[in-house]
């Protein structure tokens, strides 16, 4: 795939082109929670091939502009018009209680989607149990194969039109490029991998309208052009409408795709052409992660190459003493249906070779890797949710690998997930007296009287990033903690990461995509 | 000989059965517990279809199946909003609601099959007429075991057929992430109605078959515990496959008829029968999880 080329191409600089058709118009949008307004009075157009960036502060209503667009979310006021499939198509908000009793006239997602209005989700939400071929030739629409009639009385056109599918989608995962992976599940695949399957899921569903979630969250570089390739592709090729949430971190790449610049903020939308690419490349994580280079009181001390990609960086501080190991792996092997993640290779006698890595207190470890390269995994082995195969884990000196989560944890492992998982029914102060943090005035803040649940995605990344510094472990492992988060947000979860390794005894492993540092757009 | 065949039958009757849940438990992932409800109500439309109304096995067997998709109406419904252990509860009514009217219409005095007397309250319908197909009185066990061997063939190639196709798909998608696939645009209220129907459809062909062997049925058929056995059936076997349910049903119809032949008492034998399916589920669900030969985790 020439990723490179399509890289470099030139951005569309263009306006809103009005020669293109008018695909959805919506004025006036407004929503409420709980009596806190999110959004007052959005206005908004979309025309065909248009690719739109939406921006906006975490918690400012991003993704529930986006559930209300694609049917998952009922507006209270404001009126929605439609024009995917030629004809008009007006829905006015609030609607009457007469009308969502007529079942061929609700505002649901299913309607919206077979209109041509796609989604995809944050986290990337493929069918679990399904191949990967599946996932994609289950979004076909009006499959004959699907009305049970047809199954027993049409079996022909069924068998027919099947066969026809799996070769369409078969072709269309050879140029996602996993042309061998087609009888995995869904769950078997890399993030990256998983992603570019959404997409395309969205797409054989028939989107001419495909609104995306952080598509780029958490991926690495060459993930991350594939899919820029990907939505590219379809653009140009397909003249599919893109509307793309991002985030700080992968901005850059989306800005080179994006016309336009939707910026949400204060419950008002603004919409304003993409002129030129902005200088929030210095934000970016790119160069964010060489920690000497952004705190010049650490030092690069180490640097290992791992096998199929990836790199461990061990930060120290200037001075620090030679103090306690933390944290010994050993010759670690996990496999996942046998199938090695972690291990490489064979020695002389035929046995895997496995991952070995030590950690001193005072030591921040940064574990950059591709996507599919196996760091969740790891991370989930080392925090025991998973079992290793050969190999040991010791911490402080005391053997963990046959001990339970919770033991790990009494002995001072603390671990945060990639996913915000939570207690969503208990309310923001609460939550964070479950994560053991004193009360003092200073941290009080206006989400306290939310329910964890209601948080948006970037707000419960910062929630769970200020939870950190009250537990006393000696080991943190955080699994890539800065998916969804802004540019203040960001530069402060890193502060407070950094602030971690100054007290006693206590060392980090990070795990982030591998995003090479030489890869700098601006 | 003819102890063979009662087990055939019996087998192929609760194949049928654990088959038909399989559907909604495995696939759609929705537990039930009014699929013996189900069976009852395919029973005794045929039982008085046959008895009061003299119709002969294959209307009866039609009209059977109707009667039980129209009334599947009573869990698909719900099904649109409820899921999870609400879902179970809402089963566990309708269980209960279909064993109630069947244990209460009754009233002395009345003929049985009447409006006032429709199904003989506790006492049940007796002397469901011999089998006839097309004027061809089955009199003997073994044609009755070939019949019911024909009929569970016919509904397991049903299932395969519904199973291994583009709907099947759907419905393992409906249980992984129903809104996943209304986000493109799959109507998911469709196929939970069909999904209930077949299910619902194929349980009443079962209670066919069992009527028309024992030519007796009483309201313990529409019982919570006959539902948990069937339930059993596929937490054992497995689910969410072909064969899981088959091997459920299997295991759990002979396993009694085994404990026959050990020498225990009778006095004590139902009680560890009993003990041997408990001790059976534990295991089972313990050591693995997705049952014997399935491929679904029910949770």
């Amino acid at each position: 795939m020439p990723i490179i080329e399509t890289m470099e191409k030139q951005p569309l600089h263009t306006d809103v082109r009005p020669e293109c058709r008018l695909l959805m118009r919506a004025t006036g949008i407004a929503k409420a929670f709980g009596g806190q307004p999110v959004l007052t009075g959005v206005d908004l157009e979309l025309h065909e091939g248009q690719v739109v960036l939406l921006q906006g502060p975490n918690g400012s209503g991003k993704t529930t502009l986006l559930n209300i667009l694609t049917g998952h979310l009922v507006p209270d006021a404001g009126r929605i018009d439609l024009f995917t499939n030629g004809c008009r198509e007006v829905f006015h908000f609030p609607r009457h209680w007469w009308q969502d009793l007529n079942p061929l006239d609700r505002f649901l997602p299913e309607r919206l989607a077979s209109k041509g209005v796609g989604r995809s989700w944050q986290d990337t939400r493929l069918f679990n149990s399904l191949k990967l071929l599946d996932n994609i030739a289950v979004a076909k629409q009006q499959h004959p194969g699907e009305k049970p009639f047809n199954l027993f009385f049409h079996p022909g056109r069924v068998l027919a039109m099947e066969r026809q599918l799996q070769a369409v989608c078969g072709e269309r995962l050879v140029q996602l490029g996993l042309g061998g992976r087609d009888s995995s599940s869904g769950d078997k695949v890399s993030l990256g991998q998983a992603k570019r399957v959404a997409i395309a899921r969205a797409v054989e569903a028939g989107a001419r309208i495909l609104f995306l979630d952080e598509p780029l969250a958490g991926l690495d570089a060459p993930g991350i052009a594939d899919v820029v390739a990907l939505l590219r592709d379809l653009v140009d090729q397909h003249r599919v409408t893109l509307v793309i949430i991002e985030h700080v971190g992968s901005i850059v790449h989306v800005q080179q795709l994006a016309d336009t610049v939707w910026d949400l903020d204060g419950g008002k939308l603004t919409t304003r052409p993409n002129h030129c690419i902005e200088t929030m490349t210095k934000h970016s994580l790119a160069s964010q992660w060489r920690i000497d280079r952004l705190f010049h009181e650490f030092k690069l001390v180490r640097s290992e190459v791992l096998p199929r990609g990836a790199r461990l960086d061990v930060y120290r501080k200037n001075g620090a003493a030679n103090s306690e190991l933390i944290l010994e792996v050993e010759n670690l092997v996990i496999r996942r249906n046998r199938r090695p993640v972690i291990g490489w290779g064979r020695t002389g006698d035929g046995a895997m070779l496995g991952l070995n890595l030590t950690l001193r207190s005072g030591d921040l470890a940064v574990l950059q890797a591709p996507n599919g390269w196996g760091k969740t995994t790891l991370m989930d082995c080392l925090a025991g949710l998973l079992p290793a195969n050969t190999g040991k884990i010791k911490m402080r000196g005391q053997a963990v690998t046959s001990l339970l989560p919770w033991e790990r944890s009494l002995i001072g492992l603390y671990y945060l997930r990639s996913d915000t998982r939570g207690f969503p029914s208990l309310s923001v102060r609460n939550a964070r007296r479950v994560n053991g943090r004193r009360e003092s005035i200073r941290m009080r803040c206006s989400e306290d009287r939310h329910k964890y649940g209601e948080l948006s995605g970037g707000q419960k990344r910062s929630f769970q990033i200020n939870c950190l510094g009250n537990s006393r472990a000696a080991l943190y492992i955080l699994d890539e903690p800065f998916v969804g988060l802004d540019g203040m947000e960001m530069s402060s979860a890193l502060n407070k990461i950094i602030k971690l390794t100054e007290f006693n005894g206590q060392c980090l492993l990070v795990a982030i995509p591998h995003i090479s540092i030489e890869h700098e757009p601006c | 000989m003819n102890y063979a065949f009662h087990l055939l039958i019996y087998v192929s009757v609760y194949i049928v059965l654990a088959l038909s849940l399989d559907l909604v438990v495995g696939y759609l992932g929705r537990l039930s517990l009014a699929h013996a409800g189900f069976v009852a109500i395919g029973a005794y439309v045929y039982a008085l279809a046959t008895l009061t109304l003299q119709w002969t096995f294959v209307p009866a067997l039609l009209l059977a199946v109707a009667v039980a998709i129209v009334c599947s109406l009573a869990l698909s419904l719900p099904s649109w909003r409820f899921r999870g252990d609400f879902f179970i509860f809402i089963t566990l009514a309708v269980g209960a609601l279909i064993h109630g009217i069947v244990q209460n219409w009754s009233a002395p005095g009345y003929e049985v099959g009447s409006l006032a007397n429709l199904t003989n309250g506790p006492f049940g319908i007796a002397g469901i007429p011999q089998t006839d197909i097309f004027g061809i009185k089955l009199d003997t066990i073994e044609s009755k075991c070939a019949l019911s061997l024909v009929l569970a063939g016919v509904c397991a190639s049903i299932m395969y057929r519904l199973t291994h196709s583009p709907w099947g798909r759907l419905l393992k998608c409906l249980r992984d992430d129903e809104l996943v696939l209304r986000g493109i645009g799959k109507n998911v209220r469709l196929i939970k109605l069909q999904a209930f129907s077949f299910s619902c459809g194929l349980a009443a062909v079962g209670g066919v078959i069992y009527a028309s062997y024992v030519s007796y049925i009483d309201p313990s058929a529409a019982s919570l515990d006959e539902s948990i056995l069937l339930l059993c059936m596929i937490c054992v076997g497995g689910s969410g496959n072909f064969r899981g349910p088959m091997v459920g049903a299997i295991v759990l119809v002979l396993l009694p008829e085994v404990l026959r032949f050990t020498p225990i008492p009778q006095s004590v034998a139902a009680n560890v029968r009993l003990l041997v399916y408990g001790l059976l589920l534990l295991v089972v669900v313990h050591f693995r999880p997705q049952g014997i030969a399935g491929e679904y985790r029910i949770e």
